[in-house]
């Protein structure tokens, strides 16, 4: 029997984490639906998740590492970029996905119930299927540069890798889907959210450490930077590979701070939204 | 036992469009010691209903165009919550507020058959089981392994249909979805509805127009106008009420 009451009183800490497991049938759909979705009707299909990570990091190699000769810390440019490019692709796609979630479902939401953080969570981790893909190729393009070419500075730090990593890509994940049901919350009544979103994630990039390192920072400029997650997640995918870093753990604590703020913050108000979206959109 | 228990239900919809006063407001509203005023227009979709369904009842709703029908629905079947008051719903309750929702376009119709089960909560294994039952009752045949696009609006309503009702729910709430398909396949989706009203402590709410089928169909039917609950009583009661609204 799954019975439930509903009242015009919502309280705040009302989640509800059982009927979120009873629908994981849903999320698996979801992730399939997207993931297969995404290139139907395409001819290269998959290929476009390994495409645009290339391109981009090709196009900073050009203007940011030969024309403007922004350092990277003596290591090869191209996958220098790739690290940046990889990490910050899964964040854009997953927030500007999210955030606008009520208005590209409504039709779906006036129709029937099912609880409604289940499109932001398997949005997530549709999203981590295309960024293992870029891994996987983040990985053999390292393995050029390291094995063929015998490339300096890079040293891969395994025990970090193995431990460290799968961690930093997981509070990623966190990061990314909480600052998009945050807003998301936002932008059922306001769409205006939605277009300062689309604006402000080009103009983020370049206060990320996406096309620069965190290392040519100055230590203040490092303690301000670390108020962005994805800097310091870039960092630590950094740290893992090519082995030197002046990240301290001041800055990790800063950034898993505010990670864990932007969750409860997103998670409150996104569960006060989600009842009544569907009368303001 | 009751299926649904309503108490002091009110649903306010806002009018007008959303401007710079809505955010003047909403800004002031979490700012502390600050005043202030809500004066938008709103209407009263629905107005202090109470009510009481008793399990195993086959019941019919019906009321003017914009009485309140479908919020009513919504608001049992958790689309949207009240502005006051409370609902109480006993077992598991499926609503076919609209026959189809949730399919996706570029999936074939065994793919949408497992989306739209898990999006009313169905687990693979569940669905599984049910899946002969779909695909016969849908007559989807040949179409299966087709993308739902390509079906015909007639095929798309048998497919959406036969997925509700598969859930095989202790409530089901239908919204006026008999006047699709042809005619053979209206017949079965009654016999199906009136079977299923049949067993042991099903309850069944249909909304709809057609008060020949509300006759024949429920024993006792909820009138609503404007708004506000008028009566709950035998449907050939109702029904002269209705028509003397």
């Amino acid at each position: 029997m799954k019975s439930y009451k509903v009242s015009h009183k919502t309280k705040l800490f009302d989640f509800n984490l059982r009927e979120i497991y009873l629908f994981r049938s849903l999320v698996y759909h979801l992730v399939k639906r997207d993931f297969i979705s995404l290139y139907k009707q395409t001819v290269l299909g998959p290929l476009w998740y390994i495409i645009k990570p290339i391109v981009a990091s090709l196009v900073f190699t050009v203007f940011f590492g030969n024309f403007a000769g922004i350092p990277t810390d003596g290591i090869p440019k191209f996958i220098f970029y790739l690290s940046g490019t990889v990490v910050w692709g899964y964040f854009t796609m997953v927030l500007s996905k999210t955030c606008s979630v009520f208005v590209s479902n409504s039709t779906l939401f006036s129709k029937v119930y099912f609880p409604r953080i289940i499109l932001p969570i398997s949005q997530a981790l549709v999203s981590y299927l295309q960024f293992l893909i870029q891994l996987i190729i983040f990985i053999g393009f390292y393995l050029y540069f390291n094995v063929y070419l015998q490339t300096d500075n890079l040293n891969p730090n395994i025990l970090f890798i193995i431990f460290v990593l799968p961690i930093n890509f997981i509070m990623l994940g966190i990061f990314s889907v909480s600052l998009g049901i945050l807003s998301s919350a936002l932008t059922t009544k306001y769409r205006d959210i939605i277009h300062v979103l689309e604006f402000s994630i080009q103009l983020l990039m370049f206060f990320t450490t996406v096309v620069y390192s965190f290392n040519s920072l100055s230590p203040y400029m490092q303690i301000v930077m670390s108020f962005n997650p994805i800097s310091i997640i870039i960092e630590i995918f950094r740290f893992s590979f090519f082995g030197s870093s002046s990240l301290q753990v001041i800055h990790i604590l800063i950034s898993s701070s505010v990670t864990f703020f932007v969750l409860i913050f997103g998670f409150l108000l996104f569960n006060k939204v989600q009842h009544k979206a569907i009368d303001v959109i | 036992m009751n299926a649904i228990e309503i108490e002091n239900l009110s649903k306010n919809y806002y009018l007008g469009e959303i401007t710079y006063k809505d955010l003047y407001n909403d800004i002031l509203s979490v700012i502390p010691f600050t005043k202030h005023s809500n004066n938008k227009k709103s209407i009263n979709a629905l107005n202090n209903i109470n009510l009481i369904i008793p399990s195993g009842k086959t019941v019919g709703l019906i009321g003017k165009n914009g009485s309140g029908k479908s919020t009513l629905l919504k608001l049992i079947s958790r689309i949207t919550i009240p502005s006051h008051g409370s609902i109480k719903v006993n077992g598991k309750l499926t609503s076919l507020l609209e026959v189809g929702a949730g399919f996706h376009q570029d999936l074939t119709c065994f793919e949408n058959i497992f989306l739209n089960g898990a999006i009313h909560g169905l687990t693979n294994k569940e669905m599984k089981r049910k899946l002969d039952f779909i695909v016969e009752f849908s007559e989807v045949g040949d179409f299966l392994y087709t993308p739902v696009r390509r079906l015909s609006s007639g095929n798309y309503i048998k497919l959406g249909f036969a997925v509700a009702i598969s859930v095989d729910p202790d409530i089901l709430l239908v919204d006026e979805i008999l006047s699709v398909g042809d005619i053979f396949f209206r017949e079965k989706a009654k016999k199906y509805l009136e079977d299923f009203s049949k067993k042991h402590n099903k309850t069944t709410i249909f909304v709809s127009h057609n008060l020949d089928f509300l006759s024949e169909f429920c024993q006792e039917t909820i009138l609503l106008n404007s708004g506000k609950l008028i009566d709950f009583n035998k449907t050939e009661f109702i029904i002269q009420k209705y028509k003397s609204l």
